[in-house]
């Protein structure tokens, strides 16, 4: 049901031709090579690790994997993740 | 760099995050707004991260939600080094007290720079400028450029053009000279007379004369002294029986070259006392503040004849920023009087080098000379330099014209 309704809801965020960041809440990830990632319109931090860390945000969870990896900064809907990134994986 | 400087302002702490729930005391901080950047984990549960100093304040109550601990590692930015420094006065308000200072200095003008001059000195506009209220130090509001542009313009006839402007400190002053020697008269001369004769300007003998307009009264060949008309700007209209029925008037227009002959004389004394320096030196330094100068004492007797050299630099901070602070050195060189008795050889290049001089003023006014007959001679205690130049140049000038009546036209009326 509540899969349906943001279907519905995507549906008319394109025909409105709207932004589907702001519309939607959905993450919007930026990356400067594997060294440098952006991620706006996040919910918070689930796991912290220098080789691994999972970010919230609406819907699924970003796991990112790598080495050295660090928040440069972190406010309440922008994170700036550094480091030797290897693999970024989205989990429901 | 914005961003630093805004963190350096507001000040920030360097915090050593531990326990087991840091990722919820992360999340938590941002919840509530707080800002958090460089989270570097330091080890097990364990994690470095700056903050503000203002969200710090209210950081508490997370720490014991989430059971966690911070400690201070490092306190940066200016909240913090003014607490440190808090019982140091003297110095900010010296600071404080110098940027006043410098702000106080650059709303008056402390450098006159002046362009374009070539016969009007440096020191006459300079003078002529504190005259008028826009001297060294004058307040900037008080200077009203385009009146001392208009003036100058007025006051100083040879000045066809001027422009001043304020840069900083820096009063400039260009302005554009009228370097036509006649170029003012000429027109003077066209508005006050509408009608001229050429008349000689000079003592001379006619060498040629090539006339455009008006009637030539003077051939090749003929003596004039100056005054004399040569050429008229009248022309005689006469009538059958050979009477002046009238006048026609035009303004005469003529090339005129006369041999002018000029008379040369010098004395050039035979014993001169020379002034020599003897290579002895002394220096005293000084700064000048505001008109007050300063100088290192003078650790020396002073010589019997000398004179003085000042050579000072203004301290300016940009190239437009200059103080009114002035720092040099003043020279007092030695010299002594010697007398030296000129040989004749010796009076004979002196005079030459006189005459040289002489003959290449004349030439630089437009004369070409012919011919030079100078001798000189010992009389007394002086060489006496004496003779003639012979040259040629041109010799007419303008006068306005005498406006005749036509005789016997007031009988005619009758």
């Amino acid at each position: 049901m509540k899969n349906r309704r943001h279907v519905n809801r995507e549906k008319i965020v394109n025909a409105l031709e709207l932004p589907k960041d702001l519309m939607l809440g959905t993450p919007c990830l930026t990356m400067n090579g594997n060294r440098e990632l952006l991620i706006e319109n996040h919910r918070g931090i689930l796991t912290y690790s220098d080789r691994q860390m999972v970010v919230l945000a609406k819907d699924i969870r970003i796991e990112i994997s790598g080495t050295g990896l660090y928040v440069e900064y972190y406010t309440a809907d922008l994170m700036k993740i550094q480091g030797q990134m290897d693999g970024i994986a989205f989990r429901p | 760099m914005i961003l630093r400087i805004y963190r350096f302002l507001c000040g920030y702490l360097t915090l050593l995050l531990s326990g087991r729930k840091a990722g919820r005391f992360l999340n938590l901080c941002t919840r509530r707004g707080m800002n958090i950047w460089n989270v570097v984990l330091e080890g097990e549960d364990r994690c470095r991260l700056n903050m503000y100093l203002k969200d710090f304040r209210n950081v508490r109550p997370l720490c014991r939600k989430t059971k966690t601990r911070l400690r201070i590692q490092k306190r940066r930015g200016l909240p913090f080094v003014l607490y440190r420094y808090r019982k140091r006065v003297i110095f900010p308000a010296a600071f404080l007290a110098a940027a006043g200072l410098l702000f106080f200095c650059s709303r008056f003008v402390w450098k006159i720079e002046i362009d374009g001059n070539s016969r009007l000195s440096d020191d006459t506009i300079i003078r002529y400028l504190e005259e008028n209220n826009a001297g060294f130090g004058t307040a900037k509001k008080e200077i009203d450029l385009e009146k001392l542009e208009l003036s100058l313009r007025r006051d100083f006839p040879q000045i066809i053009w001027a422009s001043s402007y304020i840069e900083g400190t820096r009063l400039v002053v260009e302005i554009q000279e009228n370097l036509k020697e006649d170029g003012g008269s000429s027109a003077s001369d066209g508005a006050d007379a509408s009608c001229t004769d050429l008349i000689a300007a000079k003592d001379a003998v006619i060498d040629s004369i090539i006339t455009r307009s008006g009637v030539p009264l003077v051939k090749a060949g003929d003596p004039v002294a100056a005054g004399d008309v040569l050429v008229s700007s009248r022309q005689e209209i006469l009538d059958d029986a050979g009477n002046v029925r009238e006048y026609f008037y035009q303004s005469a227009d003529a090339d005129i070259t006369g041999r002018v002959t000029y008379p040369y004389e010098e004395k050039i004394p035979a014993a001169v006392s020379e002034k020599k320096e003897t290579g002895r030196e002394h220096t005293v330094y000084f700064v000048e503040f505001f008109g007050r100068r300063m100088e290192t004492p003078k650790i020396f007797n002073d010589f019997d004849l000398f004179y003085c050299i000042e050579d000072y630099r203004q301290l300016h901070l940009t190239d437009h920023f200059y103080l009114p602070v002035f720092f040099g050195k003043r020279s007092f060189i030695e010299q002594e009087e010697q007398e030296k008795t000129y040989s004749k050889e010796e009076a004979e290049q002196i005079a030459a080098a006189h005459l040289n001089q002489f003959l290449s003023d004349l030439e630089e006014n437009g004369v070409s000379i012919i011919g030079k007959n100078v001798m000189i001679d010992k009389i007394g205690d002086f060489y006496q330099v004496s003779g003639t130049i012979e040259a040629s140049e041109p010799v007419g000038a303008k006068a306005p014209t005498e406006i005749l009546q036509i005789p016997g036209q007031d009988e005619e009326h009758e």
